[in-house]
């Protein structure tokens, strides 16, 4: 009687625990901005948590800790601002001038490119890309003019709402895992508690890790272009930072904007192979120093199962969707291989 | 209408203040349990009311099993309320040396105030040397190698105190566990002696017949 009581229980808490996480991660993927939000802010929260934790040790509360942080941070954001602004303001300004010219450059490409085709093939069989990529590009741009406005949107509100809920999972993460633990049926409790700190622990260490990889390489394709007088060199590097997030395609995405920038404007045309040479660096520089020294140590996954991790990541999510790949596909073994251990390793 | 207000605002006022004594009284709980272990018992209150916000309180019904001989532990339990059969799992072997049956064996009843399992919070992959099960409906406070990796980075003061504690108890277990192993050899040797001098006079005995 008492163990069939018992295993009621169990059964009743494990439901609920399934549910209270199935409702949070549906409520999350319901609004694509409420998503983003969360994700930036956790991305913020495993930022700033060791930085808290080290404030904390000098017997601040912790609100005051993370919010020591917050006001530097906002204070580095206004001074990078006040000291980019002329040069932002004016590639900005030089981008707007410049783009009839650099459709014209393109359109001057694509027609030496079917030139060129059309040779090889004697004349046999008309290449036109041309009239075809032009209509792409075309809807593209009239694509991207209209979702300007939800973009604006989105990035009003993830830039508002993620330091607002990063300040919340800073102050009281551990408080609601705990709640959601004491949930957890007794049978499960150890391993649960231990599995959500090792995933605690590797998802932090992953995204500092990265955060630190992509700001480096950032910083020295910034600092390349800047030497060889390229133009839009913060924008180029900003992009190649963020799209170094990615592994294996990101670095080859990043630099496609500056080759194709060199390649139709005319007076660019001899920095091409200078180009190619800060980007090959900043590839050098991460792959012998900072993918074997910061990230190789944090995730332990096979190649392949990286590269199949970002195809299925970009078919469910796009983008989004290849950022997270890596760390849900680390997840997704750190927990299988947990469960494994205890369920049939240890019970032997 | 100004009755119906009077008895929602007594309610409410009933309501606040049934909460908070609740409040109080389960933190004073958890608080004096805390404070009275061994492990725990050097830090002050403002450290025990830090720690009472990271430990674990796990509620047992009678004859529940709390951990299982053989599984992988992560930290300790201190007995709040109720109390705790720990049993081994004793091989019966046949005549050829192979295992016929399994039997749960009671090693001790551990009462409220009592704590195990504390050698899990420093041993990696430590593996449960014994199962316990509560012998009641029981109340435990969980402490686990997280909380503590939390405890020695936020307060490291805090920390040393824990761990200093923790193997000063584990120091005083392993001395006992070497006493009675020597204690153990003593009376094996007594043992060893006294069936020699028996094998002697048997042997003795015989030649002289």
């Amino acid at each position: 009687m008492i163990n069939q009581i018992i295993k009621r229980e169990h059964r009743v808490r494990t439901i609920s625990v399934l549910l209270m996480v199935i409702s949070f991660l549906v409520v999350l993927s319901l609004n694509k901005e409420i998503l983003i939000s969360f994700l930036l802010a956790s991305v913020y929260a495993y930022l700033l948590g060791p930085v808290v934790t080290y404030m904390e040790r000098f017997g601040l509360s912790r609100s005051f800790a993370i919010l020591i942080p917050y006001f530097v941070i906002l204070g580095v954001f206004i001074l990078i601002i006040t000291i980019f602004s002329p040069i932002i303001v004016q590639q900005l300004a030089s981008l707007q001038t410049n783009f009839p010219d650099y459709m014209d450059g393109i359109r001057g490409l694509l027609a030496r490119w079917e030139g060129g085709l059309n040779k090889l093939f004697f004349n046999l069989y008309t290449v036109d890309i041309s009239t075809k990529l032009e209509k792409h590009i075309e809807s593209g741009v009239a694509a991207s003019v209209a979702a300007i406005p939800s973009i604006v949107s989105t990035t009003l509100t993830t830039s508002l709402l993620a330091p607002i809920l990063a300040f919340f999972l800073l102050l009281d993460g551990r408080t609601m895992m705990k709640k959601l633990l004491s949930f957890v049926p007794n049978t499960l409790f150890e391993l649960s508690l231990n599995l959500t700190h090792q995933i605690n622990e590797q998802f932090g260490e992953f995204i500092r890790a990265k955060i630190l990889e992509s700001i480096i390489v950032g910083l020295a394709t910034w600092i390349g272009l800047y030497l060889i007088n390229f133009p839009y060199s913060i924008f180029l590097a900003l992009f190649a930072a963020v799209t170094n997030l990615i592994p294996y395609v990101g670095p080859i995405v990043g630099a496609v904007p500056a080759f194709i920038l060199a390649a139709i404007n005319p007076e660019l045309n001899s920095l091409i192979v200078f180009v190619a040479v800060v980007y090959l660096t900043a590839q050098l520089i991460d792959i012998v120093f900072l993918i074997p020294v910061v990230v190789a140590r944090t995730v332990n996954l096979h190649p392949v199962t990286v590269l199949l991790a970002i195809i299925l990541g970009a078919k469910v999510m796009g983008v989004l969707g290849m950022l997270i790949a890596i760390p849900v596909a680390s997840i997704i073994k750190l927990t299988f291989s947990t469960l494994y251990n205890h369920l049939v390793h240890f019970r032997t | 209408m100004r009755t119906t207000v009077a008895v929602g605002t007594l309610i409410m006022k009933n309501l606040i203040w049934e909460n908070i004594f609740k409040k109080e009284a389960k933190e004073q709980s958890v608080s004096n349990v805390l404070g009275k272990n061994k492990i725990f018992n050097t830090l002050t209150k403002k450290e025990l009311h830090f720690v009472e916000g990271l430990v674990h309180e796990r509620h047992f019904r009678a004859s529940e099993y709390i951990f299982r001989q053989g599984e992988v532990g992560f930290g300790m339990y201190i007995i709040a309320k109720g109390s705790v059969d720990i049993t081994v799992l004793n091989s019966d072997l046949s005549a050829d040396g192979l295992v016929t049956e399994k039997r749960e064996i009671l090693v001790t009843r551990l009462l409220k105030g009592d704590f195990f399992g504390e050698l899990a919070l420093i041993e990696e992959n430590s593996r449960r040397s014994a199962s316990c099960i509560a012998a009641e409906d029981t109340t435990l406070i969980g402490f686990f190698k997280p909380d503590l990796i939390a405890i020695t980075q936020r307060n490291p003061s805090t920390g040393t105190k824990i761990v200093l504690r923790l193997a000063e108890v584990i120091g005083k277990r392993l001395k006992a566990t070497t006493d009675k192993i020597s204690q153990l050899r003593m009376e094996m040797k007594v043992l060893t002696d006294l069936q020699k001098s028996a094998q002697q006079n048997y042997d003795d005995d015989k030649s002289n017949y």
